[in-house]
C-alpha cells in the first residue's frame, strides 16, 4: 500500500472538513455560545436520542443556539419541528463524513457534537448497555451531549415534554 | 497604544493565545490584582501565564500539582503544593488558571473543593493545538499524522495489515487491564500475530506477564511517536486494521461515562475498549505463592533485603495520577508498623521515590510482587497501577484514596476501588480528607 497516497487523499478529505465548517460557522452563524448537532442516517439510535434530549442542552448547558445538521432526511424534518433547534441543516453524508475524518486528526471544535458513538472515538461506549442497567438512552444523552440523565428524566417526568 | 501585552503577543501563537485568553479575564473583571491567583500544574504554560501576568501588576501565589514529584518544590521563587493545601478553605478570591489538556479533570477536581469553572476556575486555551481551524492549526495535525505513518512504516516493515494495538497511556494499572483481556481480545477476532506499542519498559513487562510476548509482537516506543502514531491510526481507520487501547485518549465523550451508576475503570475498559461481554472475565496473572513461584526466590528476596517473612511491612506511597498522603503522615505509618514490630519498607520504583523516614527502600519487581507481598504479609499504598497487579495477592491490604471528585460522576475511590473492580474482595479501602488523617492511623493502629 502506498501508505503517503493515501494519507494525502484522507488529509484533504479532512481540510474540505476544515472549509465546510468555517463555512458553517460563518453562514449559519456558529457564535460564541452555539453549538451544532451532527446527526447520522447510518446511526438513528443514537440520533432519535440526541433529538429527543437536545433541548436540555439549551434549559441545562446555557446554549443560545443549537444547529443541527444531518445527512436523514427524516431526521431533518424532525429536527425542524423541535422549538429549541435554531436552524437544521441538511448535508450529504460526504460532509458529514468530512467532519468526522478532521476530527479524527485533532478536536477542532468544541462547538460540534457528533451525534453518535460509533467510530468516532476509539472506545465504543454503546457497549456499556446493560451493564449496570444502564440504557442507551443514559449513555448518549451522558457520554454524547454531556448532559446529567437523572435532571433530563426528572424534567421529563413532571413535564411530559418526551417522548 | 503599545502594551506589555502587545509586546508579547508577538513571542509566539501559543504565547499569544494565552494572552489573548488573559486578557479577556482581566477585561471581564475576572481577574483582579486583588485575586489570589494560583497556576494548576506546574507547567510551561503555566510559567508563561505567570510571566505575563507579572509583567501586568499581578501577584500570583503558586502552582498547585497533582505530581507528588513537583508537590513540595519552587518553580519561579513560588511554591507548588497539593491542591488541598492551598485550596481546601474555600476563600472567593481564590483564582485559579489552567493551561493544561487534562483541564477537564482538573476543573473537577476544583469543583470538590468548591471551585467552579468560569467563576473561580478559568482554563486558558493554548489553542495552537486544538480549536484552531486555520489552514496553519491543521497543518500541525497533518504533520504529526505523516511522522506517525514513518513511525507506522518503520515497525510494519514489509508486513501490511498487521494488526497494530496501540497502548498510548503508559499508566501501569491501564495496562494491567489491557494484559488481562487482550489475549482474549485476539482469540475472538481471530488476529494472529499482532503488534502492540507501549510506552515505557514497565508497560512492556506487564504485557510479557501475560505472555503476550508468545502471540503478538510487542514494541516499546516513545510518547511522542505513540502520539503521532495514534493521530495516523485514526486518519487511516477505515484502511489500517488497528486497536487504541484507551477510553478515552486525549478525546472526551466516553470519559464523561466514567463512573456513571457505577462504572468503574475495569468496566470501562471490559466494555468500552474491548468490547467484551458479561461473562467475559479478566484474565488471571497466576502468580501467586499456590501457583507454583519459585519459594526459594522469593525468600531469597527477603534475605537480601533484610525483610522478615510473615512481618514486614511493604509502603507504596506514591500514585501518579491521584494525589497523595503527605510524607509526614506516611512516617506517622511506619512509626506505628515498626512499634507493633513491623520491619518497615517503602517500595521505590524510580529515583524520585525516596523511602519514607525510618524504613528501607526496596524496589519489587513487578513479576515476583504478588508472592513476596504474600510472604511480607501487609501491603498499605496509596491507589496506583501497583495496587491492580497485587490485588490478587493474599495478604493484609490497606489502600488509601483521596475524598473528592476526580473523574465524572464518581470519586477516586468509586472508580478506582479494587473491590468495587473485583481485582479481589478483602482489600481495606480508605478514603481520607486532605488533613484529616486521624483515621487513616487510627486504623493503623488497630492492625
Amino acid at each position: 500500500m502506498d501508505y503517503a497516497t493515501v494519507l494525502g487523499e484522507k488529509l484533504e478529505t479532512a481540510d474540505r472538513g476544515r472549509l465546510f465548517w468555517n463555512q458553517l460557522v460563518k453562514r449559519l452563524p456558529i457564535e460564541a455560545h452555539d453549538v451544532a448537532i451532527a446527526l447520522f442516517q447510518r446511526d438513528r439510535e443514537c440520533a432519535g436520542i440526541v433529538l429527543d434530549y437536545g433541548k436540555y442542552l439549551a434549559d441545562l448547558k446555557q446554549y443560545e443556539k443549537i444547529y443541527i445538521l444531518t445527512d436523514d432526511p427524516e431526521l431533518y424534518e424532525k429536527a425542524r419541528s423541535e422549538h429549541w433547534v435554531a436552524t437544521a441543516r441538511k448535508c450529504s453524508t460526504e460532509q458529514l463524513d468530512q467532519l468526522v475524518l478532521l476530527y479524527q486528526l485533532y478536536k477542532f471544535s468544541r462547538q460540534l457534537i457528533f451525534g453518535t458513538l460509533h467510530n468516532i472515538e476509539d472506545a465504543d461506549g454503546t457497549f456499556l448497555k446493560g451493564v449496570k442497567d444502564i440504557s442507551l438512552e443514559e449513555i448518549v444523552v451522558t457520554a454524547v451531549l454531556d448532559l446529567p440523565f437523572d435532571k433530563c428524566v426528572c424534567a421529563t417526568s413532571n413535564t411530559n415534554l418526551l417522548h | 497604544m503599545s502594551t506589555d501585552m502587545d509586546t508579547y503577543k508577538k513571542e509566539s501563537p501559543k504565547e499569544k493565545n494565552i494572552a489573548e485568553n488573559l486578557e479577556v479575564l482581566i477585561a471581564e473583571g475576572k481577574i483582579t490584582r486583588d485575586s489570589r491567583i494560583f497556576f494548576f500544574g506546574a507547567n510551561k504554560s503555566s510559567l508563561e501565564m505567570n510571566d505575563l501576568l507579572r509583567s501586568r501588576g499581578f501577584v500570583p501565589e503558586g502552582f498547585i500539582d497533582n505530581s507528588p514529584k513537583k508537590q513540595g518544590t519552587l518553580v519561579r521563587g513560588m511554591p507548588v503544593s497539593r491542591p488541598e493545601d492551598n485550596l481546601s478553605t474555600w476563600n472567593p478570591n481564590i483564582r485559579i488558571l489552567i493551561a493544561s489538556e487534562y483541564h477537564a479533570e482538573m476543573c473537577r477536581q476544583l469543583e470538590g473543593l468548591g471551585y467552579k469553572k468560569d467563576r473561580q476556575a478559568f482554563v486558558i486555551s493554548v489553542m495552537n493545538n486544538f480549536y484552531d481551524t486555520s489552514r496553519t492549526g491543521m497543518e500541525k495535525h497533518a504533520a504529526s499524522a505523516e511522522r506517525g505513518m514513518a513511525v507506522y512504516k518503520r515497525l510494519m516493515q514489509e508486513e501490511t495489515k498487521k494488526f497494530l494495538f496501540l497502548c498510548p497511556y503508559p499508566g501501569t494499572g491501564d495496562i494491567f487491564l489491557i494484559g488481562g483481556y487482550l489475549g482474549k481480545y485476539m482469540d475472538r477476532h481471530e488476529i494472529v500475530n499482532p503488534l502492540i506499542t507501549v510506552i515505557g519498559k514497565a508497560g512492556e513487562k506487564i504485557l510479557k506477564m501475560y505472555g503476550l510476548q508468545q502471540k503478538a509482537e510487542i514494541v516499546t516506543i516513545p510518547q511522542e511517536d505513540s502520539n503521532d502514531l495514534v493521530n495516523f491510526m485514526r486518519v487511516m481507520r477505515d484502511v489500517l486494521p488497528y486497536l487504541i487501547l484507551n477510553d478515552n485518549y486525549l478525546r472526551t465523550m466516553h470519559r464523561r461515562l466514567r463512573g456513571y451508576k457505577g462504572i468503574d475503570f475495569h468496566t470501562m475498559f471490559k466494555y468500552a475498549v474491548f468490547r467484551m461481554e458479561k461473562d467475559d472475565n479478566i484474565e488471571s496473572l497466576g502468580m501467586g505463592m499456590s501457583d507454583g513461584t519459585d519459594r526459594d526466590s522469593i525468600e531469597n528476596f527477603f534475605k537480601k533485603e533484610g525483610l522478615v517473612l510473615g512481618k514486614t511491612a511493604v509502603l507504596s506511597p506514591y500514585a501518579n495520577t491521584i494525589s497523595n498522603l503527605p510524607i509526614e503522615v506516611w512516617g506517622e505509618i511506619a512509626k506505628i508498623l515498626r512499634e507493633k514490630g513491623y520491619t518497615v519498607c517503602t517500595n521505590s520504583a524510580s529515583d524520585g521515590e525516596s523511602a519514607i523516614k525510618g524504613t528501607k527502600s526496596i524496589f519489587i519487581p513487578f513479576p515476583i510482587a504478588v508472592p513476596v507481598l504474600e510472604r511480607a504479609g501487609l501491603f498499605i499504598a496509596m491507589r496506583s497501577g501497583l495496587c491492580d497487579i497485587v490485588a490478587s495477592a493474599r495478604c493484609k491490604k490497606i489502600i488509601f484514596y483521596p475524598k473528592g471528585y476526580i473523574f465524572g460522576s464518581c470519586s477516586t475511590y468509586d472508580y478506582f476501588s479494587l473491590n468495587t473492580m473485583k481485582l479481589c474482595d478483602d482489600a481495606v479501602e480508605l478514603e481520607f480528607e486532605a488533613g484529616e488523617y486521624g483515621e487513616l492511623l487510627k486504623n493503623i493502629e488497630q492492625l
